[in-house]
């Protein structure tokens, strides 16, 4: 298939001060590909040199197998157009003649029954129809790059530039956005955007090509693009990359690391994600914590891994051994408090009630949900042993939630300080 | 209406003065000029017509060329700056044409010809403006930062090297120099005047044509370009444009403060930013002022006068603090 975009060893800058260099890559009907890199990558460069705006030093850029160079304004503005980070609000125009604006390479003859109507039907299909008269100055940070957004669909090139087009939108209005790109995208046309939201990028984007220092480091899907090296090397080492749940979509989540400065141990006995928001919590407070017993890839499990809590763990589905828990049990007896969080309970993870039973100082969860925790009878039986059992030096107290736990573990905080 | 309101200003401007004429007699003597020939409106009045044809018709064409060329550039030249408080002069084209007058009259050649001081005047503003463009050149790309700066630094240069000329002048001289920064229309004769008029009217003619433009240049000029305009090249238009009006109206009536800033304001204030329809009205309404304010001058103490450019500049200046004042009311950029 021929490209819309081809570039080949695209160098800006002088020998030493490369802003570009050997930049080579194309851009197919129908993609849509994200430019990414951290901030002073390159990327705003890249795309002003795309379109012509700033010079290049070496290299070819062709757009529909012509070359840049050798086209004028008019006959470039309609195979590709371009938004800008540029503030625009110099004057206040009402938002028809903004969007008016991007037929101008189109030269429509005066016709302004045509204008009219392709300036209508983008309005209409970005929900903006209302804002038609009002002045560019009145409207929203989100309304004005919207508007941008309608100039350049209304220019209807085929290959459309955009540098950083959901900067000041909603996660609302980027999604409708994006969506909009997608969809011209599947119809044929294509679009280059520069993006810093790695997770948008990576839930719209065909291919992504990342840039750092004005070089092309990788170009290709974003599974292969987004990787935990790739973050850690030129983002941050505190995020952790994962697929959307949701969409299966690769995904770049940050991640706020705790000081643990208080001098408590706190071990968690969860399951199913019952420990999450009370670690959360207990982490945010400076607490030590350790987990376990958790299977494999439970929500509990994956959570004080990425949070690198210590904890034990076994293979989903495999029932916890005596082993296991007497691997447990020491971190249990160095604790000031166990707590048992409130998850269901069966033949896979009765031990854990064992584990708990060992605790000398124990909290449990028992929320007021009107769900069947107990997966079968001696499950039942075994947690309400746990009251009885417990008898001399062991303490066994009830709580409802989260915050009656965070109390409780404030009062002790006082005490053992 | 518009034009209609500007004919009026412009009889009045040929009734009013020292000597009051009715307008019918203007309008009798105007018909037969044009319809006769200038010997027959001589014959069949001759005082009217002196005092027509050679005081108030040239100085009324004088306001109406200087007064829309310089709101013309003004307009043109907030449009390129994206920024409503942009004025034509911002090259350094008065201070260049101010430098220009007063070598005229330091050297005493002045008096030889009426032309003398807006010859010197236009060629002061025409080298600098040069000046600025090959510093621009250097630059590769016409950067408007660049061009402030430069047209700053170049003014203060030029306004040093007036302020030496001066130094050494007689006292006659510094006057004379002053009451040319003043700027004023009076004593303006048809070879003031007819000689740059078909200039004026040129370059305003193209600059119509630079409406769309302007208003693609306002939405930045990475975005402009991306929309299809040829950037630089409109760049270098607008530029020579209004350093070649304000040049011109210099010459004709010396530097008259606050059109170029004010008028366009007002016409935005009206009509909106569209430079298709504020270009060709702040034409019309700075001809208007220009008129209005020297029919002031001339009214307000007759049978003196008080020159043109102290009257714009007491209404251009109290109506900046009011723009001032409501902007900051506002709380937004105008």
């Amino acid at each position: 298939m021929s490209m819309l975009l081809r570039v080949s060893n695209l160098n800006r800058g002088e020998p030493g001060h490369q802003l570009l260099s050997d930049i080579s890559f194309g851009v197919k009907p129908g993609e849509l590909v994200g430019v990414i890199g951290p901030n002073g990558a390159g990327k705003s460069t890249l795309l002003k040199t795309l379109i012509g705006y700033l010079d290049f030093s070496q290299g070819q850029i062709h757009l529909q197998d012509r070359s840049i160079t050798g086209l004028n304004a008019k006959d470039r503005a309609n195979l590709v157009s371009y938004l800008s980070q540029e503030n625009t609000e110099a004057f206040p125009f009402p938002v028809f003649d903004i969007v008016a604006m991007g037929l101008y390479a189109r030269q429509l003859g005066g016709s302004d029954q045509t204008v009219l109507e392709k300036v209508d039907s983008v309005l209409n299909r970005l929900q903006l129809i209302d804002l038609k008269s009002r002045r560019f100055n009145q409207l929203s940070g989100g309304e004005k790059q919207l508007v941008q957004f309608a100039r350049l669909l209304v220019q209807d090139a085929p290959l459309m530039l955009l540098d950083e087009p959901s900067a000041n939108l909603d996660i609302g209005h980027e999604f409708q956005l994006m969506s909009c790109l997608r969809e011209d995208c599947d119809s044929g046309k294509s679009a280059l955007v520069a993006i810093h939201n790695l997770n948008t990028a990576a839930e719209f984007c065909d291919r992504l090509i990342l840039i750092h220092q004005g070089k092309i480091l990788n170009d290709g899907p974003p599974e292969q693009v987004i990787n935990p090296a790739m973050i850690s090397d030129l983002y941050t080492d505190r995020a952790y990359v994962a697929r959307n749940p949701h969409s299966g979509a690769v995904n770049v989540l940050p991640i706020r690391r705790h000081n643990k400065n208080r001098n408590i141990r706190i071990h968690l006995i969860g399951g199913a994600g019952s420990a999450v928001e009370l670690s959360r919590q207990l982490l945010k407070l400076g607490c030590q914590i350790t987990g376990g017993i958790a299977h494999q890839q439970d929500t509990d499990a994956s959570y004080w891994l990425s949070q690198s809590v210590p904890f034990t763990e076994v293979s989903a589905f495999e029932s916890i051994s005596l082993n296991m828990i007497e691997q447990t049990v020491p971190w249990i007896e160095a604790s000031d408090l166990t707590i048992l969080c409130d998850f269901p309970i069966g033949p896979a993870n009765l031990a854990n009630l064992e584990l708990a039973s060992r605790a000398a100082n124990l909290l449990i969860i028992q929320s007021q949900k009107e769900i069947n925790r107990f997966f079968d009878p001696a499950s039942q039986q075994a947690f309400d042993r746990l009251f009885i059992e417990s008898g001399g030096d062991v303490r066994v107290q009830t709580v409802i939630g989260v915050d009656e736990v965070m109390t409780i573990v404030r009062t002790l905080l006082e005490v053992v300080e | 209406m518009l034009v209609v309101a500007c004919l009026l200003l412009f009889l009045l401007n040929l009734a009013i003065g020292a000597v009051s004429l009715p307008i019918m007699t203007i309008i009798n003597s105007l018909v037969d000029l044009v319809m006769v020939g200038p010997d027959f409106a001589q014959e069949n009045d001759p005082r009217t017509y002196a005092i027509l044809m050679h005081i108030r018709l040239p100085r009324a064409f004088a306001a109406l060329l200087a007064g829309s060329a310089l709101a013309v550039s003004g307009a043109a030249m907030q449009g390129l700056f994206r920024n409503p408080m942009a004025s034509p002069d911002i090259m350094g084209i008065s201070a260049g044409a101010a430098l220009g007058a007063v070598l005229g009259i330091a050297l005493g050649v002045a008096h030889w010809h009426p032309m003398i001081v807006p010859a010197f005047s236009i060629m002061g503003s025409l080298v600098t403006a040069t000046i600025v463009f090959l510093l621009v050149g250097r630059a590769g790309t016409v950067n408007l930062l660049f061009i402030i700066l430069a047209g700053l630094a170049l003014s203060s240069l030029l306004g040093g090297a007036t302020s030496a000329v001066l130094l050494f002048s007689q006292e006659y001289e510094v006057a004379q120099f002053i009451f040319w920064t003043m700027g004023g229309l009076e004593g303006r004769m048809w070879q003031h005047v007819l000689w740059p008029a078909p200039w004026i009217i040129l370059l305003i003619v193209i600059a119509m044509f630079q409406g769309n433009a302007l208003n693609l240049i306002s939405q930045g000029e990475e975005n402009a370009h991306g929309i299809g305009l040829n950037v630089r090249g409109t760049k270098v238009v607008i530029l020579m444009l209004t350093a070649g009006l304000t040049s011109l109206a210099i010459s004709i009536s010396g530097p008259i403060g606050f059109i170029g800033l004010m008028v366009p304001h007002l016409v935005r204030m009206i009509t909106g930013p569209d430079h298709r329809s504020l270009l060709p009205l702040s034409a019309c309404v700075g001809a208007m002022f220009v008129l209005f304010c020297d029919l002031i001058g001339r009214w307000l103490i007759a049978p003196h006068e008080i020159k043109v450019g102290i009257i714009t500049s007491i209404v251009g200046g109290s109506y900046f603090i009011y723009l001032v004042i409501r902007t900051y009311r506002q709380g937004r950029w105008l």
